[in-house]
């Protein structure tokens, strides 16, 4: 008889325990899920995003392929030529100043012209870099 | 009793852990790896294909000439000769400070191709210089460096010769005797190079008159003739200047 009265009596409390366990665990379980699927998407997300920045880095492809300087209006020229896949921006660096950002598109060549004195200097050093970093230079001889 | 037991509650939770694990593994993790597994073979496959444009361009191999055939002609002919083995697409010819574009302008490999420019007026006394661009990014100047539109408008050409590098053992001087297929030498005065060291190279170059086939003929110090053979300058169909190297 106490033998039954205390197997009866005690065949409650384990089911409750087990079933709250098995809530507990599912509720942290499903918690601990959704946000490992979260910063595993903004991982590989991010990874991903990375990956193509650096895959444009390595393909931008351009050289500086023209220079010319008119000297009665004191303008120099630049010509440089895309030939990479991507579209690039570049800024041309020449001493002591900068022109600004200017979009090459791919296979493309474009001129960039600004005002330029070069004073008694016969040679000139110009740095055509990107946005991406990469950059080019030019030793151009003042005619 | 199983409902008694505390291990049958751990077990319970314990498959639900797993069942979690399990779908955390393949609904989160895996799909991760597998992105970055193809960003990563994007990458690879962008690398390899900019590095074969970065080898193919390394390879492109032109001579570029410049000429005009009537002398007093506004129009030059441009020919491009490919010994490179890859075909080459030419962009651009620029002539001085202004460039033209050139519509299918492909060289196959170890051929050459011939394009008249026009459309500019040449400026009398006054050098142009030439090259052209490749699609590959490469530069190319005209191999005889510039040429020359005198007061008259006749284009002029620079000048042909043929340079020497003597660098057979012996010092002294090196005479050099020049026939033109007249078989008129001339090396009249004499032409010697003199080579200080008996290692080493001496260098000396003779200016000839035109294109055309020259015999050559080198005596040492000793008076053993060491060379002797025809040097044939091809101008428009090859360079200027050519070598002979003892």
């Amino acid at each position: 008889m106490r033998v039954e009265r205390t197997s009866r009596s005690r065949a409650t409390s384990p089911v409750i325990a087990a079933v709250i366990m098995s809530a507990v665990v599912l509720a942290i379980g499903s918690v601990i899920w959704a946000f490992s699927q979260g910063a595993m998407t903004i991982t590989a997300e991010d990874y991903a995003e990375a990956v193509v920045n650096m895959t444009d880095t390595i393909c931008e492809r351009f050289i500086i392929e023209h220079v010319s300087y008119d000297d009665v209006n004191y303008i120099l020229r630049i010509w440089v030529f895309n030939y990479g896949d991507i579209n690039i921006e570049v800024n041309v660096t020449y001493p002591d100043n900068s022109v600004g950002w200017i979009e090459v598109s791919s296979k493309h060549l474009e001129e960039i012209s600004f005002g330029f004195d070069p004073g008694s200097e016969i040679e000139v050093g110009i740095k055509v870099e990107s946005r991406r970093e990469n950059d080019v230079y030019y030793r151009y001889f003042v005619p | 009793m199983c409902i008694i037991g505390t291990s049958c509650r751990r077990g319970t939770s314990t498959v639900f852990g797993v069942m979690i694990f399990v779908g955390i593994m393949f609904t989160a993790v895996i799909p991760m790896l597998l992105v970055m597994n193809q960003a990563d073979i994007l990458y690879e496959r962008r690398k390899f294909e900019v590095g074969r444009l970065d080898e193919e361009s390394k390879y492109e191999d032109l001579n570029v000439y410049v000429f005009n055939h009537s002398g007093s002609s506004e129009s030059l002919t441009l020919r491009v000769e490919n010994w490179g083995d890859f075909s080459v697409n030419i962009n651009r010819v620029w002539v001085n400070d202004t460039y033209y574009l050139l519509d299918d302008f492909y060289v196959s490999p170890k051929n050459l191709l011939e394009e008249e420019l026009t459309g500019f007026t040449p400026v009398p006394n006054t050098n142009y210089t030439i090259k052209v661009t490749t699609d590959r990014g490469n530069v190319f100047f005209e191999d005889s460096g510039s040429i020359y539109c005198d007061e008259d408008g006749h284009w002029k050409t620079g000048m042909f010769a043929i340079v020497f590098y003597i660098s057979t053992p012996g010092r002294g001087w090196f005479d050099i005797e020049i026939k033109d297929y007249n078989d008129t030498i001339l090396t009249d005065p004499p032409f010697s190079v003199h080579k200080s060291g008996v290692t080493g190279t001496a260098i000396d170059f003779f200016s000839v008159p035109s294109a055309g086939t020259y015999h050559v003929k080198i005596t040492n110090p000793n008076a053993v003739v060491i060379y002797e053979n025809d040097v044939t300058i091809s101008w428009p169909y090859g360079p200027r200047i050519e070598s002979v190297r003892v």
